[in-house]
Parts: C-alpha cells; structure tokens; sequence
C-alpha cells in the first residue's frame, strides 16, 4: 500500500498546475452545452483574439446563481437554450438593455425582447414526427389534434420537466387560452403510448422503432440520429402551418447589468449575428440561423422550409410558470 | 466548559438549518397538491422499500458469508462491496440505456421503468446494499460459537435462534447501516432523475428552478431537515439503549458451505453481484471503448484530476477535523456518542440545498468571487455534508481507546502532539485510512453541491455525467462514469484489504 500516498499527492497537485494561462476578458455564464459553444468561442478568439471564459450550468442555477452573486459577479454575458430563462433573468433585473444597432437589428422583432434585455442567437424547432410506415402526414394537423381519442396509446412526449415543453405549453396558453390547453395537455396524457420519456433522442428512437406513432421533439434531435444513419423511418411534419405556425424557442444571449466589460460584451454579441458566426452558432448543433437568409447545412434543407409561429417569444415568457403547473395538475410528468 | 463546547459545535451544525428557517417565508402555493402527495408517499415508499430490500439482501449475505467457509470467500467480500464504487445516477442511466425505450429488446412491453417506483428501488436498493451487509459482517464477528453450538443441541429452529440470539448482537450494526441507506436515499437526485419519479428532492429543484421560488424550496428543504434530525433523534436513541458488548473470545468457526440455504443464497450473492457491478462495468466499457480513439481526452483528464484532487483534500480535512473533535471531546470527557449523532446532520440534507446555504453565505464575504473562493465553498460544502462519513469510524476508535492511554500520558506530562502521535495515530490507523477512503468514495460520486458550487476551471466528472445525461448521451457519459468507477474500485479494494487485515 505505500504507493498509494505518493499517488494521491500526485493526485492533489495535478489541479493546481493545471490552471489555465490565458488571459480572460470576458466571462459568459452559459446552459448550452459547451461541445456545441467550443466552437463558437474559438472561432471568436480566433478573429479577434479576445478569449471567452465559459462557466456551464442549468439555465436555471445560473440565474439562481447571478441573483445570489449580484454586484460581485465575475459574469458579463448570460447564454440559455430556452428564451423562458432569460425572461426570467430579465424580469429578475440581471440583463441590461442592450444598444440596438445595425447588428443587432437583424434579428427578426418576435425573437428579440421589445426592451432589447435579450436576442435569440439560434432557432429550435419543436416539432411533430411520425412513423413513417404507421402514419400517414396527412393525418397529422396540429399539436392540439394529438389531443384527439385517435391518438389513443399512439403519443409518445418527453417528460414536462424539460423546459423545451413548459415553453412549448406556454404558447400554447398565450394562442389557446389556459382552460383550452388544459383541455389538450389531459388529452396528450391520456393518449400516451408510454409513461414519458427523459430525451428527444430516446423518443425518436422509439417512434423509429414503431413503438409510438407520433411524438414532438426538437429538430436536432433527428439531425444528430440522421448523421448517424439512424431513424431512417421518421418522419418530419410542421404542424399549424395555416393557423400559427410551428412552435420555435431560441438559444439566447443577455448582457449582464453587472457586467464589467459592457462594450466588450457587445461587440461579442454583435459578433454572434454576424453571417459567419451564425453559420458556426447553428450548424454545431445543426439549429436554423436566427438571422434570415444565413446559407442552411443541406441535412436541414432536406427537411424543407416552414412557416414558424412569429407570436413574440416575450408572451411565451409570460406564461412560462403557468405552464409548469397547469402541466402539473394535467399530471403530465 | 463541556457542554459549553458541545453547544458552540451543536450551534455550528445546525446553523444550514437556522439559515433555511430564515430563507424559508414563501408559501408554497404555485405547487400543484397532488404533485406535492405524489412527491412526499413516493420518498416514503422508496425509502421504505429500499431499506426492506437492503436489510433482507444485505443481511442474509452477511450471514451467509460469515457462517460458512468457502474458497474465494475473500474475494466474494471484497466483490458484494465493489457497488459501493458506482454511483446510484450510472446505475440508473445504464439500466435506463440496457432496458430503456430505445433498447434493443422490448422490455416496455412488460417494465415500465420511466416514472417507477419499483425501478428506483431495484436501482437504489443494488447501489446502497453493501452498506447493510458491511455493517452486518462487523455484527456477526460479536455472535459466540458456544451459543450457536446450544441452539443445535436445542433444535430451536433457525427463526428463534435468530430472532433471539443474532439478532440482539447485530441490530446495532444493521440499524446503523438502515440509517446509511435511508440518508442515502432520501438525498439522492441524479437516479430519480434519470428515472423521472418526482421525490421531494426533485421536487425542491422543480420548485426552485422551474416555479423560481427560492423561499418555497428553503421552505421545503426546512420540513425536510427536520425529518431528518427526527431521524437522527431516533437512532441517537437506539444507540443509547445498546448494551455495551465485551469483547468476544468465542468467535464463530465458519462451516464448510454445502447446505442448499448456502447454495441459495450463494447464488443470489453472484446474481447481485453479476447486477450491481459486473454488468454495469461491462456496458460502460462497450458504451467507452469505441469512442477511447475520438475521446478529446483532456475533456476527461481535467475532471478526472479535480475529482481526485478535491476528494484528497476533502478526505483528508474529514479525517484532521474528525480527529480534532475527537481529541477535544475526549479531553472535555464526553462521551462522545452525540456529537457523532448531530455531526450527520450534513448528511441528510440533500446537496442541492446545502449548496444554496454555502453559496449565500460566500457572497456575504467582502471579497470577490473568485474560482479559489469558489473552490474553498465548494471544499466547505463537501466536509459539511461528508464529516459524518468519516467522523463515524474515527469517533467509535476515540470511544474505544484504552483508558491507561490517557493515564500515562497525564502521568507523564506529555505534550498534546506528543499524545497524538505516538499513542492515537498507532491505535486509529485503520480508522484513519477507513475514514479516509470512505469520504473519498463519497466526494467522487457527488453530484448536487458540484454542480452548483464548482468553478467552470474546476468541471467534476460527476457534473460532466449530469450534463450528458440530461440529454441521454449515454455513450459520452460512460467515460467519466468509467473514471468515477475505477476511482472507486481502487477505494473500495483499498478498504476491504483495511478491513481484512483487521487493523480497524
């Protein structure tokens, strides 16, 4: 046993060498996952030679976090995967409004705050996909319609705690009214195939598999399957194309109020809706550019073009906690 | 100046708890009632349940093991202690991966694991058992061979002998062990979300990042706590009311193992094992070994350092405060029992509200929020929650140190340093290295107070699993899972070879 001291005083030394060098000028507290942000941060070191210092977490610890921190945060930039968090930060008085400019502007009006707190930086479609050998497009119309009995032990959802569906759940409120999409949250339960699943990626899978007909989930989800050559039997459909649209959510960006480094922040910000840096931002994770006109990758083109629903994400925000609990009470887990 | 002592040190561990009452002033009404039943009778059954399926499983090996002579038994030890290494969360994401919706086989059709209880028990049961059975064997070593040679010449039957003479000389053992479990059980966050049951600690989280009221999960957390000194108040009881035991000079002599009892119950201990451990390793590793070659292995290395570098520097601050309280405790004559007791208080609450307590407390401080600072908070956190571990096997070794130790001392006027190195350190070696390793276990499988309280230059591997996971990347999770196990089967040898040896 007398190696094992040495190796733990091996152990316990190895952290501490092991600290970065590099200068850090800016500090981004981020919930997207830090594989998909990498990238982004490099190419931005990169061109101009500035470096990022990524801390990740749940969106909601890191507002939690930044509430707690207050004046003494080391943060400037606040990044989420769900607009929800960053309605929450903003209404918790974290995010500064940030300059509008020829940048920032470019960003269509539903995916920015009217007091500009906040901007999306990507789109995320949540969407419906079907078994392509049990279900036919023309049967598939709206997410309330997989409230319908015809459903019945065919739906498969993903569980009620990801934030994806409380925002999804949110617009509907905002579109449908709260009694209305009650209605359709207790129908979606009582269709289920399935108790609910922890991941898109397992729901895709099972509805591959033929063990649920349809199901919603986001559109990455399929890419990273489709790359892989997996989910050859699911099927794409954008539901409300005439009454609506799709829902889509953002990954966003926020600069922070307690930021010390504002202008530097901005011009990181104004950086991300470049051209060159949404191509990065969105094809990492195989998400839509915020910005129109930004060239699609040619697996998203395949699934062909869709009218999103252009409610501003705001409204969604609002009703963000009354979706987590009407969601409770439909017993959607 | 005794209980003057034992008041400041009560005062100091209850204080999370003070600071939780002070928070907690929000009504909980956003949360939906039923979601709040569903919670509490879920935490009750599984708690119940585990504790039902541990104690049964865990002791019947136990008996097995120390009843009867085998080849390998040894080895069978050190193996029914290797699902100690894995942390409940890989357990419950490999079985998720293996039988889950887009496994292979089918198994839906007949186990729904998504949101079941049963499925949470099957997990937590495989993954805290050992701790019952350990505590068990250290039971069995008070059992006399003259008494289980009458209850033969007797033919009283296995139930009665058991019922009164085992049992009297191990429920001291087996409830300390319950108590583990429970503790255990009523913290754990990473299986249940895995498994997607709401318990109170899922709950806690749901009512503080998804409803964004903090006050609500303080108050929460507080009625929580005090299940929980309940409990303590419970066991403290229990272990009052315990005879103390001489020492036993009639140990049993284990019988060469043919009986069908042995058989069944040897081939249920290889079942448990085969579920426990071999399984989940083998499906990590097929999960790990074709990304070994695309790995970016400082993704891995990084966490893999801090994990061991942090759970060093927790165990051993565990072992110097342990030994501290000891020391002064036993110069103030206490009895030392209580302060064992109270010290689990950080035990039981759940890691994500200890977190919040420390967090809230740092940024009180006059100073900036550094990654140092953050890593001192963290470091803080962790002994908090983890003093119990270790202050356990250091606390029963003060409590059994030779009364002439403390006599010749005095007589000879040593020095304090004096007396603890040359007359404590001999006496607690293996509870040192025990206390030690324990802790360490314990630091490299924890998940909660990491996730919130670890700089981002100081990622864990425990909150790389949790980032991967949430998005059922079970194949990228399975290295830094496939690190915190062979961390821990390192650990866990090194504690069965303590143990064997009988220093402790």
């Amino acid at each position: 046993m007398s190696f094992i001291i040495p190796f733990f005083i091996f152990a316990l030394a190895l952290p501490l060498y092991a600290q970065s060098d590099k200068p850090v000028e800016l500090v981004l507290y981020s919930s997207r996952n830090s594989d998909l942000l990498q990238p982004v941060l490099k190419a931005y070191q990169k061109e101009t030679g500035v470096v990022v210092r990524h801390i990740e977490g749940s969106a909601g610890s890191l507002v939690q976090k930044l509430v707690r921190e207050g004046d003494k945060s080391p943060a400037d930039l606040l990044i989420t995967v769900d607009v929800g968090h960053l309605i929450h930060g903003a209404q918790s008085g974290l995010l500064e409004p940030l300059a509008a400019n020829e940048m920032t502007q470019r960003v269509p009006v539903h995916l920015r705050d009217d007091q500009w707190q906040w901007l999306g930086l990507s789109l995320r479609a949540r969407t419906i996909f079907y078994n392509k050998k049990k279900v036919k497009p023309q049967e598939l119309v709206s997410y309330q319609d997989l409230a319908h009995p015809k459903w019945k032990g065919r739906l498969c959802l993903r569980t009620s705690r990801k934030v994806y569906n409380q925002s999804l759940v949110a617009g509907l409120i905002g579109r449908l009214g709260q009694a209305e999409t009650e209605k359709v949250v207790k129908g979606w339960v009582s269709n289920l195939a399935r108790p609910v699943f922890t991941s898109d990626t397992h729901l895709l899978e099972a509805i591959d598999k033929g063990r649920c007909d349809v199901g919603i989930a986001n559109t990455y989800y399929l890419a990273r399957l489709q790359k892989k050559g997996e989910a050859q039997n699911v099927g794409i459909f954008w539901p409300t194309q005439d009454n609506g649209g799709t829902h889509v959510n953002i990954s966003g960006v926020g600069i922070l109020k307690t930021s010390k480094n504002k202008q530097q922040a901005l011009r990181f910000v104004n950086w991300l809706v470049s051209d060159s840096a949404q191509k990065v931002f969105a094809e990492a994770n195989d998400e839509y550019p915020v910005v129109p006109l930004v060239p699609l990758s040619k697996l998203i083109q395949s699934w062909g073009p869709y009218h999103m629903d252009t409610t501003p994400l705001s409204q969604i925000g609002e009703h963000q906690k009354q979706a987590v609990q009407l969601m409770d009470r439909a017993r959607y887990r | 100046m005794g209980r003057f002592f034992s008041l400041i040190y009560l005062c100091l561990v209850l204080s999370p708890l003070l600071f939780l009452f002070l928070v907690s002033g929000e009504s909980v009404e956003a949360l939906d009632s039923l979601l709040m039943w569903e919670s509490m009778s879920n935490t009750l059954f599984v708690s119940l349940a585990v504790i039902a399926c541990t104690t049964f499983f865990g002791v019947s090996f136990a008996y097995s093991h120390s009843f009867f002579d085998f080849p390998g038994k040894k080895w069978l030890h050190i193996l029914t202690l290797m699902p100690l290494a894995l942390p409940a969360y890989v357990l419950a994401f490999v079985y998720m991966g293996l039988l889950g919706p887009a496994a292979h086989f089918d198994f839906y059709h007949w186990f729904e694991l998504q949101a079941s209880r049963g499925f949470l028990v099957f997990i937590l049961s495989l993954a805290f058992l050992p701790y019952i059975y350990f505590f068990s064997t250290i039971g069995f070593l008070w059992v006399r061979q003259s008494e289980r040679e009458t209850e033969s010449v007797m033919q009283a039957g296995f139930v009665r002998y058991f019922r009164y003479s085992l049992w009297p000389k191990i429920a001291f053992f087996v409830v300390s062990g319950q108590v583990l479990v429970l503790f255990e059980t009523l913290s754990d966050f990473g299986a249940a979300s895995v498994v997607n049951l709401p318990v109170i600690t899922t709950l806690i989280y749901k009512v503080w990042f998804d409803l964004f009221s903090f006050t609500g999960a303080a108050r929460i957390s507080m009625w929580f706590s005090l299940v929980i000194l309940f409990i303590l108040g419970a066991e403290f009881y229990l272990k009052s009311k315990q005879q103390e035991q001489s020492d036993n000079l009639d140990p049993l002599r284990a019988q060469k193992g043919s009986s069908a009892f042995f058989f069944c119950w040897s081939g249920l201990r290889w079942l448990y094992i085969f579920a426990a451990f071999l399984l989940p390793i083998v499906q990590i590793l097929y999960w790990a070994m074709p990304r070994f070659w695309l790995q970016n292995w400082y993704d891995v290395l990084r966490p893999a350092q801090v994990t061991l570098g942090l759970g060093v520097l927790v165990g051993l601050s565990v072992v110097f405060i342990s030994i501290l309280l000891g020391f002064l405790f036993k110069s103030q004559k206490s009895t030392g029992s209580h302060w064992i007791v109270f010290s689990s208080v950080g035990y039981g609450i759940p890691g994500t509200i200890l977190a919040v307590v420390v967090y809230a407390a740092v940024v009180q401080l006059p100073v900036s929020l550094n990654a140092a600072l953050m890593l001192v908070a963290l470091g803080a956190g962790l002994v908090y929650k983890f003093l119990s571990i270790g202050l356990r096997p250091i606390g029963e070794g003060v409590a059994q140190l030779p009364k002439a130790l403390d006599e010749t001392s005095l007589l000879f006027g040593v020095s304090w340093w004096t007396k603890l190195r040359y007359y404590w350190f001999p006496y607690l070696r293996g509870n040192l290295i025990v206390a030690f390793l324990l802790t360490l276990i314990e630091v490299m499988k924890e998940m909660p107070i990491s996730l919130m309280l670890a700089p981002s230059e100081y990622p864990t591997l425990a909150t790389q699993i949790y980032n991967l996971t949430a998005e059922a990347q079970w194949e990228k999770a399975s290295i830094p899972a496939l690190v915190i196990s062979l961390f821990g089967i390192l650990s866990v040898w090194l504690l069965a070879a303590e143990k064997n040896g009988g220093s402790a």
